[in-house]
C-alpha cells in the first residue's frame, strides 16, 4: 500500500485552486507520522490477513464474507440501517440546528450545551435507558395500558424502531453540530437582500440557505453514516436478530472463532463499502448542486 | 496462515522459554493473573492474592480481560507475554493446547494429593471453578398450579406461555434443544457427533424461535430481562439468578438439565515465573479452606471434594458442583466446540436471520 504517500496528495486535492506552496508539506508531517503507525500500518496487516489462505494467498475469506449467506445479508442490512439512521438524523437535527444558529450568540452557548449532555453519558446507559422506557413493563407501555389505550403491552424493545430510536438518539448530537457549524458561516444578509428584493421568507430560504447548508447537510450525514456503520453494543442490545450488525460479526470472529481471516475481510468489506458509498455521495453532491462539501460564503 | 501463526508460536515459545530461565535465576518475585475482573476479581484479591502476598512475598497483579484467548494468540505471535496464568475455557483450552500456547501444569505442586477429578485436572489447565448456565423461571408469571421442571416446559408454549430469552450462541444452546427433544444430559455430545445430531438440534430449535424474545450477549442481560419482566424464563449463569433470590425477586433456579461450564486457568507458554504461578494455583484453586470461601461469596464451586466437608448442606445445594446438581447437569464439551463451532457458527447467523 502507498498510502503514506496518498496523504499528501488528498491534501493537495483538498486545496485545488488555492495551491500551497510545497514547502509547507511538512506541517502534515506529524500527522502523516501518526497516521502511518496507528493506522496505515495496522490496517495494512490486517489486509494481508484477509488474504492469507492455507497455503499462500487465498480469496477464500472474501468468498465467505461476500458470497451468497449470512455475512452478505448482515452486511447489506448493516448500511441499509445505518442510511436510514444517518437520514433520520438529518430530519430530525436540520431544524434544530436551523433554530440554533438563528439565536443571537450568546443565547447559543446554553442551547449548545444541552444539545451536547448526552455526549457526556456513555451510549452503555443511554441504550439501557431506552430497555427501561420500550420495556414490555416500561414506561410507554405502563402508560398505554394506564389510559386504556392497549390492552397488553406492546412489544417495542428488540425491534428495528427501537434499534432506530436509539441510534438517532446517540448520533443527533454529532449531525446537529456539524450542521450547525456550516448553517452560522453563511452570511445573513443575503436573506435579508432577498427579502428587499420581494422574495418570501419561504423562497429565501429555499433558494438562499439551504443551498448554502446543504454541504453541512451531507457532512453530517457521511458522519453519522460512516458512525452507524461501527455500531455494535447498541443494537445487540435493544434490536432482534435481524439488526445484527458487522461488527458484531467481527468481533464473533475475532473473540469466539478466532477466524482472523475471515474477521479481517469483513472488516476490509465493511471499510470498502463504507468508503464507496461516502464517496457516491460525495460525488452526486457535487454533480447536483456544483457545491463542494464545505458549504456557506465565508 | 495458519502455518505461520504457528511456526511464530513456536518461536515464541523458544525465546519465551530462554528468558523465563533467566528471569527465574534472578528471583523475580511476581505473577500476572489475567481475569474477566468485576466481582471474581474483587473475591480472589481478598481470598487467595493478599494472604498469598503475605505468606510469600511474591506480588499478584491482577489484569482483566474480555477475550482471553484472542490476546493469548496475540501475545504469542508478538512473542510478548504479559500473563503468567490465563482463563482458558470453553474452547480456550483445546484451541490454545492444540496451538502450543500453554504450558503443562506441574500436578505434583498443584495437586500432590490428587484430590481432584479428571476434569479439573487437564494436562494444560486446572478447573479452578465451575458455573452452570440453568434456567431461571419467575415463578409469580407461572400458569396457576402448575409447575416448571426443564427444558421440556420451555419449549412447551402452550402450557407455559411468556417470552423467553436464550444466549445468542450455538453452543450449549443446541444441547437444550436435544434435551428438550428426549435426548438425556449423558448423551447430548454422542447424539450431536452423529450425522443428524446437529440438523435434529436445529429443527427442534425452529420450534421454540417464535418464542425467543431476545438474544443475550452479556452476563447480567438475561437477569435484568427477568427482573423487569421483559421475559419470564430466561437461561443464565447460575450465580446472576441467585443474585435476583438475594434481591427477594421471584425467581427460580431449575438445575435440571443445566450446562455446566468449568472455569479453567493455564499457565501460558513463555510466561515469567511459572514456579510461582503453580504456587498460587495450589494456594488458591486446590485448597479446601480458600475455595469454601469462594464458594461462600459466589456460588461458584471448585470440584475438590473436600469443599463439602467445610460446607454446610445448605450451602451446598445451592452450587453447581454438589453432588445432587452435578447428576442432573452435563458438562460442556469444549472439544466439541473448538472443533465444531466455527461451522456451526455460521449456520447459526443464517438460521438466527431466517
Amino acid at each position: 500500500m502507498s498510502d503514506g504517500v496518498a496523504m499528501p496528495r488528498d491534501g493537495k486535492g483538498a486545496a485545488r485552486g488555492r495551491r500551497a506552496p510545497l514547502s509547507s508539506l511538512w506541517l502534515l508531517a506529524p500527522a502523516a507520522v501518526l497516521f502511518l503507525f496507528v493506522f496505515i500500518l495496522p490496517v495494512g496487516e490486517v489486509a494481508l490477513w484477509s488474504v492469507q489462505g492455507e497455503a499462500g494467498l487465498s480469496a477464500e475469506n472474501y468468498e465467505a464474507a461476500l458470497g451468497a449467506g449470512p455475512y452478505r445479508t448482515i452486511l447489506f442490512g448493516t448500511l441499509q440501517l445505518s442510511f436510514g439512521v444517518a437520514c433520520a438524523c438529518i430530519l430530525v437535527g436540520y431544524p434544530a440546528a436551523y433554530f440554533l444558529a438563528s439565536r443571537p450568540p450568546r443565547n447559543r452557548t446554553l442551547l449548545l450545551l444541552l444539545i451536547l449532555t448526552p455526549l457526556w453519558v456513555s451510549v452503555l446507559v443511554r441504550t439501557f435507558g431506552w430497555i427501561v422506557v420500550l420495556g414490555r413493563e416500561g414506561l410507554v407501555n405502563s402508560m398505554l395500558i394506564g389510559i386504556g389505550a392497549v390492552d397488553g403491552p406492546l412489544q417495542m424493545l428488540y425491534t428495528r424502531g427501537a434499534v432506530y430510536v436509539a441510534m438517532v438518539q446517540v448520533l443527533l448530537p454529532v449531525a446537529i453540530l456539524v450542521m450547525f457549524s456550516t448553517m452560522t458561516t453563511i452570511n445573513r444578509s443575503l436573506l435579508m437582500a432577498s427579502r428587499i428584493l420581494g422574495a418570501s421568507p419561504w423562497r429565501g430560504f429555499v433558494h438562499i440557505f439551504l443551498p448554502l447548508s446543504a454541504g453541512g447537510a451531507v457532512n453530517a450525514w457521511m458522519l453519522t453514516f460512516v458512525l452507524a456503520l461501527g455500531f455494535f453494543i447498541t443494537p445487540a442490545l435493544v434490536g432482534g436478530p435481524k439488526e445484527t450488525m458487522i461488527a458484531n460479526l467481527i468481533a464473533t470472529q475475532i473473540t469466539l472463532t478466532l477466524d482472523w481471516g475471515l474477521g479481517s475481510a469483513l472488516g476490509m468489506v465493511l471499510v470498502v463499502a463504507g468508503f464507496a458509498v461516502v464517496g457516491a455521495i460525495a460525488l452526486l453532491f457535487r454533480r447536483v448542486t456544483g457545491l463542494s462539501g464545505h458549504g456557506g460564503s465565508r | 496462515m495458519k502455518k505461520l501463526l504457528w511456526s511464530l508460536s513456536v518461536g515464541a515459545a523458544i525465546v519465551g522459554g530462554a528468558g523465563d530461565a533467566a528471569l527465574a535465576q534472578s528471583g523475580n518475585k511476581s505473577i500476572t493473573i489475567a481475569n474477566y475482573g468485576g466481582a471474581w476479581a474483587e473475591t480472589l484479591n481478598r481470598i487467595c492474592i493478599e494472604p498469598f502476598t503475605k505468606e510469600t512475598g511474591i506480588t499478584v497483579t491482577q489484569a482483566a480481560t474480555e477475550d482471553s484467548l484472542a490476546q493469548i494468540r496475540v501475545q504469542q505471535t508478538t512473542r510478548n507475554i504479559l500473563w503468567d496464568i490465563a482463563p482458558t475455557e470453553r474452547s480456550g483450552l483445546p484451541v490454545s493446547s492444540k496451538n502450543g500456547w500453554l504450558e503443562p501444569i506441574d500436578w505434583s505442586v498443584v495437586d500432590p494429593e490428587n484430590k481432584l477429578p479428571p476434569v479439573a485436572r487437564k494436562q494444560y489447565a486446572i478447573g479452578a471453578i465451575a458455573y452452570s448456565t440453568t434456567i431461571g423461571v419467575r415463578t409469580d408469571k407461572l400458569p396457576e398450579g402448575k409447575s416448571f421442571s426443564g427444558w421440556k416446559d420451555f419449549w412447551d408454549v402452550k402450557t407455559f406461555p411468556g417470552p423467553r430469552t436464550l444466549r445468542n450462541s450455538p453452543a450449549e444452546n443446541l444441547e437444550f434443544a436435544l434435551i428438550a427433544d428426549g435426548v438425556k444430559p449423558s448423551d447430548v455430545y454422542t447424539v450431536l457427533r452423529s450425522p443428524d445430531g446437529v440438523d435434529r438440534a436445529f429443527r427442534k430449535l425452529d420450534e421454540i424461535k417464535p418464542a425467543i424474545t431476545v438474544w443475550w450477549t452479556s452476563g447480567q442481560q438475561p437477569v435484568q430481562l427477568l427482573a423487569s419482566g421483559e421475559v419470564f424464563y430466561a437461561t443464565a449463569f447460575n450465580g446472576r439468578i441467585q443474585q435476583l433470590q438475594k434481591d427477594k425477586l421471584p425467581v427460580k433456579i431449575i438445575w435440571d438439565g443445566g450446562s455446566l461450564d468449568v472455569s479453567y486457568y493455564s499457565i501460558v507458554k513463555g510466561a515469567r515465573n511459572m514456579a510461582d504461578a503453580q504456587k498460587f494455583m495450589n494456594y488458591c484453586w486446590n485448597t479446601p479452606t480458600r475455595l469454601a470461601e469462594i464458594a461462600r461469596a459466589m456460588p461458584y464451586s471448585s470440584f475438590n471434594p473436600d469443599i463439602y466437608k467445610i460446607l454446610s448442606a445448605d450451602e451446598a445445594k445451592e452450587l453447581p458442583t454438589s453432588p445432587a446438581n452435578l447428576d442432573v447437569q452435563f458438562a460442556l464439551d469444549s472439544e466439541y466446540w473448538a472443533e465444531n463451532l466455527p461451522r456451526i457458527q455460521k449456520r447459526w447467523e443464517a438460521w438466527r436471520l431466517q
